[in-house]
């Protein structure tokens, strides 16, 4: 499907919810419309809450030469990245939307218990002997980054519809930590925990909350500043591969989407 | 009369020691009475008594397993097997009455007929010897002194005589009073300081004292079982039940970390190589012949004793079998770890394992093994490791001794579930059993408070991890419940294991070929031109910044 063919389909299916929204409003009257107009307050920044099944791309790593010891460690399932980003949406680009920096943290964690050592090896890689020891292991990654946040909201502000496409493009890196019961693993004088650094990107849509109870709204405007509530969902990429600085990063990327509430203010 | 006179006299001359510490006291005394006379007994102090050991050392509060919120107006099982010394400062006044009794019971002993009714049974019981006659004229500072077991032994309150037996708390009866109680609920014994004319009828106003006791520990917790890891045991179990008053557990190992290479011990796990070896204690008792002799003259007095008595309270460490010990070795704690282990004796004492050489040992600790295969593996409690191999602690499940000391121990975080095994740093003999726990309710006598490894205050706990271990040493664990009264209860049936190397996710990794290696920046081919971009920006954002 070319973009034009995905373009159109989407605006038809974003004026059918407008409809339904705009009869809503009606029901309320043009005094309130009126008065929305004159209480909304600046807006200057974002705050987003953000929840992601995130699964890092670790065994990727050239140097394991295919073997798979996060895969074998903690298996195949994602867990749950919790983060926030903060916003200034500090340039307003007319017909557009806002431009800004933005910087983000989150965090997740992988757990399990550690297997016994085995002696056995398949094809150069450590396999697990089945027998799973009493000692935990896991592995815990912050990701950051720092990133440049483009929301076109004008479809909102000037049009109605409620939906912000965005895209986000910028700096990432993750702190990350092998521990074990004991605390931070050491193997061969090799401390589990450092950082890498990459690219963040993003690309997403978020839906203006805002049409389901317009009155509410203004009232949460008025009484704490807050424009408008998202509800988004976001594709992530966070590329830590080293960016070419870093010889031997381990690379807790990944690629995940992110869901999650976004209040512009 | 000018005899007893000079007695009492005497008594509140060696009580003016007594100097009030004001601790805090879980509850106050309440007078009663309602006989005539105008005499009145009062605490001058909301802190009424102290308590003192056996020696005449005060407890120690901070080293004692006894909980801070009794301080110390209950009595524990502890309490009992040392005889606690109880001293009274008490106010007395009025001066009708002919002497002062001293009684105990569930009921109101003011009442004549609880004490001394014709026909009728006594529900009270006398505690201490008669004080007066009294003569003075002003109020007066009286020190009575009661002992914990004469208060506690709860004498037959249906028979209608009550034979004051003056020295029954330091009889050889005595240590009865620490197992008449059967339930592991708190029972209230009032203890009563009653002015009484010469016909023995309370007179004015009494003065009474509730005592908290409790003498029965919670059970062992169930099920324990142990998963092991690098220099570490994971210990999980289930709670014994709805135990009224359990408030923790206290976790031994043996050997105790802190030096201990070799000890615990030593597994045959050779089938039909009769390498059933095994030692007692930790690195300092590895010696294997007194281990095992020690066993098996445990194992005999134990097969002996009606009481089961086997272990020395007061801190004798070479001493077996002393009758003034006489503490709850359990009469079904012993066969029921036996049975569990799957080696029970014949008749004739014997168990069914092998009497081998006890080489073979596959733990690879080269401990102590001794020659085993008789009685004393019963009271060893031998352990089934599964393929013919077995593993006991001395120490542990068998006739433990109680050193005095101090210890220091690390309590456990449940919410970590991390403990590092304490370290022992002293042993005070001369301080007597203060530091010793002496387990109620069955199981061993004691445990040497060096292999307790830690303690959870928290009833809900299941699990915690020993840590700093030896890998390929096997480790003996039991563990204990506690409740609010501070009794120590009978250990669970004892479990082995070996702490094992693991492979977590790091050692995978790196064990794979990885090579990240964590914070080092450098090497990579864009080093140098990031470097260069990141300057660059720094520049212009400085310049940008000083335009007006």
């Amino acid at each position: 499907m070319t973009p034009r063919r995905f373009v159109a389909p989407a605006i038809g299916l974003a004026c059918v919810l407008l409809a339904g929204s705009s009869r809503a409003q009606e029901d309320r009257g043009e005094s309130l419309s009126a008065h929305h107009k004159s209480y909304e307050s600046p807006q200057n920044f974002a705050i987003e809450i953000r929840l992601s099944p995130y699964l890092p791309g670790v065994d990727s790593d050239p140097s394991l030469h295919g073997c798979t010891p996060f895969t074998d460690i903690f298996g195949k399932s994602p867990s749950f990245m919790v983060g926030a980003e903060f916003d200034w949406q500090a340039v307003r680009i007319k017909h557009l939307g806002t431009i800004g920096p933005g910087v983000g943290i989150g965090t997740v964690s992988f757990s399990a218990a550690a297997p016994n050592t085995s002696a056995n090896a398949t094809g150069g890689c450590i396999s697990a002997n089945g027998s799973l020891s009493g000692e935990q292991t896991s592995l815990t990654i912050y990701p950051m980054y720092a990133v440049a946040v483009l929301r076109a909201d004008a479809l909102w502000k000037e049009a109605g519809v409620p939906f912000v496409p965005y895209a986000k493009l910028g700096y990432g890196s993750a702190f990350w930590q092998a521990s074990n019961t004991l605390g931070t693993s050491k193997y061969a004088g090799s401390v589990g925990q450092g950082y890498t650094i990459g690219t963040a990107f993003a690309i997403g849509l978020s839906f203006n909350l805002n049409v389901f109870d317009d009155y509410a709204a203004r009232n949460f405007d008025e009484g704490m500043g807050v424009n408008s509530t998202y509800l988004f969902a976001e594709w992530t990429d966070l590329n830590l591969n080293g960016l070419w600085v870093q010889s031997d990063p381990l690379r807790v990327g990944g690629t995940s989407w992110t869901f999650g509430l976004d209040w512009e203010f | 009369m000018p005899r007893r006179r000079l007695l009492f006299a005497c008594a509140c001359l060696v009580a003016t020691t007594f100097a009030p510490d004001g601790r805090a006291q879980t509850s106050s005394g309440s007078s009663s009475g309602g006989s005539t006379g105008t005499d009145s007994i009062n605490s001058p102090i909301p802190n009424p008594y102290r308590a003192l050991l056996e020696n005449g050392l005060e407890v120690d509060q901070t080293n004692n397993p006894r909980p801070q919120n009794l301080n110390p107006t209950g009595c524990n099982y502890l309490d009992c097997t040392q005889d606690l010394q109880l001293t009274f400062p008490l106010v007395y006044s009025g001066f009708s009455a002919d002497h002062i009794e001293v009684w105990a019971g569930t009921v109101d002993c003011t009442q004549d007929n609880n004490r001394t009714g014709t026909g009728v049974p006594h529900l009270c019981w006398q505690v201490s010897g008669s004080t007066g006659p009294l003569y003075a004229t002003a109020a007066v500072t009286i020190y009575p002194v009661i002992y914990a077991r004469d208060v506690l032994r709860y004498e037959n309150p249906g028979l209608t005589v009550q034979p004051y037996q003056p020295s029954f708390h330091s009889s050889s009866e005595g240590p009865s009073a620490c197992r008449v109680q059967t339930s592991d609920a708190e029972v209230d014994i009032t203890v009563y300081f009653i002015p009484v004319n010469s016909s023995y009828a309370a007179v004015g106003t009494a003065y009474s004292w509730v005592l908290h006791s409790d003498l029965v520990a919670p059970p062992a917790p169930l099920n324990v079982t142990l998963s092991p890891g690098d220099t570490l045991l994971k210990a999980t179990w289930e709670s014994p039940g709805n135990d009224p008053d359990l408030v923790g557990f206290a976790i031994y190992a043996d050997p105790p970390a802190g030096g201990a290479t070799t000890g615990g011990c030593s597994c045959g796990n050779a089938p039909g190589s009769g390498a059933n070896s095994y030692a007692g204690g930790d690195a300092s008792s590895v010696e294997s012949d007194a281990a095992v002799s020690r066993c098996m003259e445990a194992a005999a007095e134990g097969a002996t004793s009606e009481d089961g008595a086997v272990a020395d309270a007061e801190g004798d460490t070479s001493t077996l079998a002393d009758s003034d010990l006489d503490v709850a070795m359990s009469e079904a704690s012993l066969p029921e770890a036996s049975t569990e282990a799957g080696v029970m004796p014949d008749s004739g004492g014997k168990v069914g394992v092998d009497s081998g050489s006890g080489s073979g040992s596959s733990s690879g600790s080269g401990s102590s093994s001794g020659t085993v295969g008789d009685a004393g593996m019963m009271n060893c409690n031998p352990i089934n490791m599964g393929g013919g191999g077995l593993c006991a602690s001395f120490a542990l499940t068998s006739g433990g001794f109680t050193i005095g000391g101090t210890t220091t121990t690390t309590t456990g975080d449940a919410s970590s579930d991390v403990a590092i095994i304490p370290v022992t740093t002293g042993d005070d003999s001369s301080t007597g059993a203060e530091g010793g726990v002496t387990l109620a309710g069955g199981g061993i006598a004691s445990i040497d408070p060096k292999y307790k490894a830690a303690e959870i205050d928290d009833k809900t706990a299941t699990q915690i991890t020993l840590t700093g271990l030896t890998n390929g040493l096997n480790y003996v664990v039991v563990v204990t419940s506690i409740d609010g009264s501070g009794n120590v209860g009978p250990v669970s049936t004892p479990t082995c294991l070996q702490p094992e190397p693991t492979d977590d996710y790091w050692k995978t990794y790196k064990k794979d070929g990885g090579t990240a290696s964590g914070c080092a920046l450098g090497g990579g081919t864009g080093a140098p031109v990031f470097a260069m971009g990141i300057a660059a920006a720094a520049a212009a954002l400085a310049r940008r910044r000083r335009r007006p």
